[in-house]
């Protein structure tokens, strides 16, 4: 169970500076696999980092009482000098999970060869959050927290072990997934909290809640139409990254 | 037993961040000798220096100066250590674990702060005692562990008052250093405040690094006197600096987690 105790969240600066939550009393079982919906996508990541502590409330208190993931992606928190098996065997040893199997399971599965043995800093940024993808499914949590990350699980090809992962921990464990991919939702969720205007609404049914978001949208754009905006915009981030 | 678990696993997470700092030095072993080396340099280097400048033989305590400037600088540079460099260990949310709190990580930093000061302070009275006087050896263990407990207080709500105000302004950079070398000219480690006239001894006696000092000297000098020594003062000092510390942790941290 996850409790918010009247949860205010502010984010943003300048002309982004939002509500995102506005006192919200909230309750989120542990147990099940919760799609954080809303018209804005921005905000579900924002609640997402809310409940994995990377970002703090505002006003108000989060109470987890379960064991909560961090992101998988997560790239904070590794030692850059120490060896890639030093840093995995820290980070089993911080959530308290048992160090010997976490690390030959996560040697065996990365398929770092010898750069397993080699100093963290040494790894391609892509490598580091596979091995951060990995780690995040491999230790046993009540609840995966997921993020931007999770639709890019299964892109690539050595991104597939880390979708097995996903899809095993997805039948026995509790999730909070904040995609903008209905497919994938559909595919994994069977509960949805509608993010919209301040307040927090959450939903036995899925199907209810993805009607809701639509109905909360601003008028006159789907919500298809929206993530094509938003893919557009993107790919422009990103090729203005490359060119620079 | 909720409490137990729990306590468990807070204990279990400081196992895991204070081994890894042991992994990383063991990855950099010259940087930890020369940093556990500096204050050892330091307390001879000046030790030599106001030898010769006084030109004196014995020191106000009797015995050999080195003994006698040593037992000031060792607590002094401990508060220095402790409450300097936190900085260092202390990073936004967004670069460590969720599980891992910013206290989590100033304690980790006093831990190791006390084993290297433990290590130094046998090396450098164990050298003393070699190389100068039997004094090195302390009369009254008790008194030097009270006065460097005090320490750990007073250098745990200050390094926490410190590191934030140099994350609001970079002034304090340069600020803190000047403090904490200032305070070293008035905490009673080159001269006996006993001994000044009583308008000093009574500013000085607002200082509660200067009590700190005297105290730890009352381990090494039993017949010292110490007659401005106020262990109240001091202990009262040092507890609420750690609830001072606290409370700044604890209002900043939202302002810290951008």
């Amino acid at each position: 169970m996850i409790i918010l105790e009247r949860v205010t969240k502010v984010a943003g600066a300048g002309d982004k500076r939002r509500s995102v939550l506005r006192a919200v009393q909230l309750s989120l079982p542990s147990d099940r696999r919760i799609a954080v919906l809303g018209p804005a996508g921005e905000d579900t990541k924002v609640f997402i980092d809310l409940l994995a502590g990377i970002v703090l409330p505002t006003a108000g208190r989060i109470v987890r009482r379960a064991r909560l993931s961090f992101l998988p992606g997560h790239l904070g928190g590794f030692t850059r000098e120490l060896s890639v098996r030093l840093n995995v065997a820290h980070v089993a040893r911080l959530y308290g999970a048992d160090v010997e199997t976490i690390v030959n399971f996560v040697a065996q599965v990365s398929d770092l060869g010898k750069d397993f043995d080699r100093p963290y800093g040494d790894l391609s940024n892509a490598r580091k959050r596979y091995l951060s993808d990995i780690l995040a499914f491999s230790i046993p949590f009540d609840v995966y927290l997921l993020g931007d990350g999770v639709v890019r699980l299964g892109d690539k090809r050595y991104n597939r072990e880390a979708r097995a992962l996903f899809e095993a921990r997805a039948k026995t464990s509790g999730m909070i997934i904040a995609s903008e991919d209905p497919g994938f939702v559909r595919e994994f969720c069977d509960m949805g909290l509608v993010l919209a205007q301040g307040q927090a609404w959450l939903f036995e049914n899925l199907d209810q809640a993805l009607a809701f978001t639509d109905q909360a949208a601003p008028p006159g754009k789907t919500r298809e139409e929206r993530r094509a905006a938003r893919r557009k915009r993107r790919k422009k981030r990103a090729r203005k990254v490359l060119d620079e | 037993m909720a409490l137990t678990r729990a306590l468990r696993r807070y204990f279990g997470i400081l196992g895991a961040l204070l081994r890894r700092e042991e992994e990383s030095r063991r990855q950099s072993p010259f940087d930890s000798v020369v940093n556990l080396l500096e204050p050892i340099f330091l307390i001879m280097l000046l030790s030599f220096l106001f030898y010769v400048l006084q030109r004196r033989q014995v020191s106000p305590l009797g015995g050999p100066p080195v003994l006698y400037y040593a037992t000031g600088f060792f607590p002094i540079y401990f508060f220095i250590y402790i409450s300097r460099r936190m900085r260092g260990s202390i990073d936004a949310p967004s670069r460590r674990f969720p599980i891992e709190q910013r206290l989590d990580h100033i304690f980790v930093h006093i831990i190791l702060r006390i084993i290297d000061y433990s290590i130094l302070g046998i090396l450098l009275f164990g050298a003393i005692y070699l190389l100068f006087t039997d004094e090195a050896i302390p009369q009254d263990m008790t008194k030097i562990v009270a006065s460097l407990v005090t320490i750990v207080g007073l250098g745990f709500g200050w390094g926490i008052l410190n590191l934030v105000l140099s994350r609001e302004s970079r002034v304090w950079n340069f600020i803190f250093p000047s403090i904490s070398r200032i305070l070293v000219l008035f905490s009673g480690v080159f001269f006996v405040p006993d001994f000044l006239a009583p308008d000093s001894r009574y500013v000085l006696s607002f200082n509660p690094l200067m009590h700190a000092v005297q105290l730890f000297r009352l381990g090494f000098y039993p017949q010292y006197t110490a007659l401005l020594l106020d262990v109240h003062y001091l202990a009262y000092f040092a507890i609420s600096s750690v609830f001072l510390g606290l409370m700044v942790e604890r209002v900043t941290r939202r302002f810290e987690a951008r």
